[in-house]
């Protein structure tokens, strides 16, 4: 009888102990900044890959997305969230005041960095409830959206999360196709250069850098690599997506979605 | 042996017993030196020379020792990468009065961003500077490109793209190290070039489709707007 109530005790503790645990982990939310678990870049590495003929499906939002950034440390959801406000100025012009993109030989250009953008990012810094330790997804949407409502337009946020590593892929791609930004929160990843799928004789010799830690990053477009050897099978698709990067000399980059890369959530953004 | 006694050795030899060899020399009025005993061939002298010569030279290492630390050593750089630094936005214009931006780069307008990059550790160590989405262009000169610039002041400074600049196979007036690449997404060229005490780092790209990315015009490029 003794062994009984001693074993029933050790489980209900047991049982007690993990709860706790489990409160504990549901306390501390994720908050997204590289500094928030450690991260940082852990190596740069380079892969081949080799094939008979490659295809390519990609498109690339044709104003590609705004690189500015809030200077501020372990704001990078602040500054996707700004550059999403900067994108969507160009269809509402008063979304950031006091900012104004160029027109140049009848092209379009991303106007310089000005105290416009630099005080509609402090004022999202304020709504996000962005701290030093980063910004939560919460308050990511929430920050964003009384931004969009301050200034009368409403910021829709819809989760594109699916299958394919975490991501809608279909959906994703529809949206991005109909000029829509998307959000993309990460726990781990690799970024590569315009310049970093090297096209060799017969092979890619493709470099990424890979980070550990938590980051968000602004996506504008996809790039679907499709490998095929002599006998046409298809031996090897990767698949990248054109994101606005928060890193400066490598602002816009690729980042791959089927290597080195762990995605915890994907939102598409539209101001309406 | 020595003469004197070869000599010392006949005579007794010759005269043997009439008379003794200082009889004989008495008679004949013959003087010979008492020879010299043999000479060491290692000396007293010699080790007291040693010693002493040792003694002066662990005499100047001692002394010198105290000094040893205030020789400069030259610490081993310290590198950073992206996730290293912080970034302070900063214009145009204090660069060019800095002199650390090419004159054809005076009243440029269209840019994105321009930022000066210090060590996170330490904001008062600044590695450079970085100016993204520059379109520049001259009215005589008939290319038009855009470009981002990194201009790094500390050669611990490791951006991203680094190694887009390594082994650049073309060279203009010696000055000017250049590459043209077609990859994955459009052409871009890489230049690098050194001048006073920073190294510039130029990734130029397209715009608007109005310039090709060619040698001729990258050249026409760099003899007119850098």
């Amino acid at each position: 009888m003794k062994k009984i109530l001693c074993l029933a005790m050790c489980l209900m503790s047991a049982l007690y102990a993990s709860s706790g645990f489990v409160f504990a982990a549901q306390a501390e939310e994720n908050r997204y900044a590289l500094d928030f678990k450690g991260g940082g870049m852990v190596e740069q590495t380079e892969r081949n890959v080799y094939y008979s003929e490659r295809t390519i499906n990609q498109y690339e939002n044709p104003y590609e997305a705004p690189t500015y950034g809030s200077t501020r440390s372990n704001a990078c959801a602040v500054d996707v969230g700004g550059n999403a406000l900067v994108y969507y100025d160009i269809k509402y012009d008063d979304l950031v005041p006091d900012y104004k993109h160029k027109y140049f030989l009848g092209g379009f250009h991303y106007g310089p960095q000005n105290e416009g953008v630099d005080n509609m990012f402090s004022a999202l810094y304020d709504l996000m409830g962005t701290d030093s330790r980063g910004t939560s997804v919460q308050g990511f949407k929430d920050g964003l959206q009384q931004y969009t409502k301050s200034k009368g337009y409403t910021m829709q946020i819809t989760p594109a999360t699916g299958n394919f590593h975490n991501i809608n892929m279909d959906f994703l791609k529809a949206q991005l196709e109909q000029e829509k930004m998307a959000a993309i929160f990460l726990d781990g990843f690799s970024i590569t250069s315009f310049g970093g799928i090297k096209d060799k004789d017969g092979y890619d010799a493709i470099t990424h850098y890979i980070y550990d830690g938590l980051h968000v990053m602004l996506v504008y477009g996809y790039l679907e690599v499709f490998y095929y050897d002599a006998s046409q099978n298809l031996v090897q698709k990767d698949t990248y997506l054109y994101a606005s990067t928060g890193y400066i000399s490598v602002s816009l980059a690729w980042v791959n979605i089927d290597r080195y890369c762990t995605v915890d959530d994907i939102y598409i953004l539209e101001v309406v | 042996m020595s003469k004197d006694s070869e000599i010392r050795k006949a005579i007794e030899k010759e005269f043997k017993p009439k008379k003794s060899f200082d009889e004989f020399c008495g008679e004949h009025n013959l003087v010979f030196k008492e020879e010299q005993p043999k000479r060491k061939t290692f000396s007293f002298e010699w080790i007291k020379a040693i010693l002493a010569s040792a003694v002066c030279v662990a005499a100047i290492v001692l002394m010198l020792i105290p000094f040893a630390n205030s020789i400069p050593v030259v610490p081993p750089i310290k590198y950073y990468g992206e996730d290293e630094v912080n970034v302070v936005n900063v214009s145009y214009i204090k660069l060019m009065e800095d002199g650390i931006l090419p004159q054809s780069f005076e009243d440029i307008e269209l840019y994105n961003r321009i930022v000066q990059i210090q060590a996170q550790e330490d904001n008062d160590l600044i590695l450079g500077y970085l100016l993204e989405n520059v379109v520049l262009y001259n009215e005589d000169v008939p290319v038009v490109f855009e470009l981002d610039m990194v201009v790094r002041s500390y050669k611990g400074y490791l951006f991203a793209q680094i190694d887009s600049f390594d082994n650049l196979k073309l060279a203009y007036k010696e000055m000017y190290e250049y590459d043209i690449s077609n990859e994955m997404k459009k052409k871009e060229a890489y230049i690098k070039f050194a001048k006073n005490d920073f190294e510039y780092f130029i990734t130029l790209k397209e715009y608007k489709s109005l310039t090709e990315i060619n040698k001729d015009n990258v050249e026409l490029f760099l003899e007119h707007l850098i």
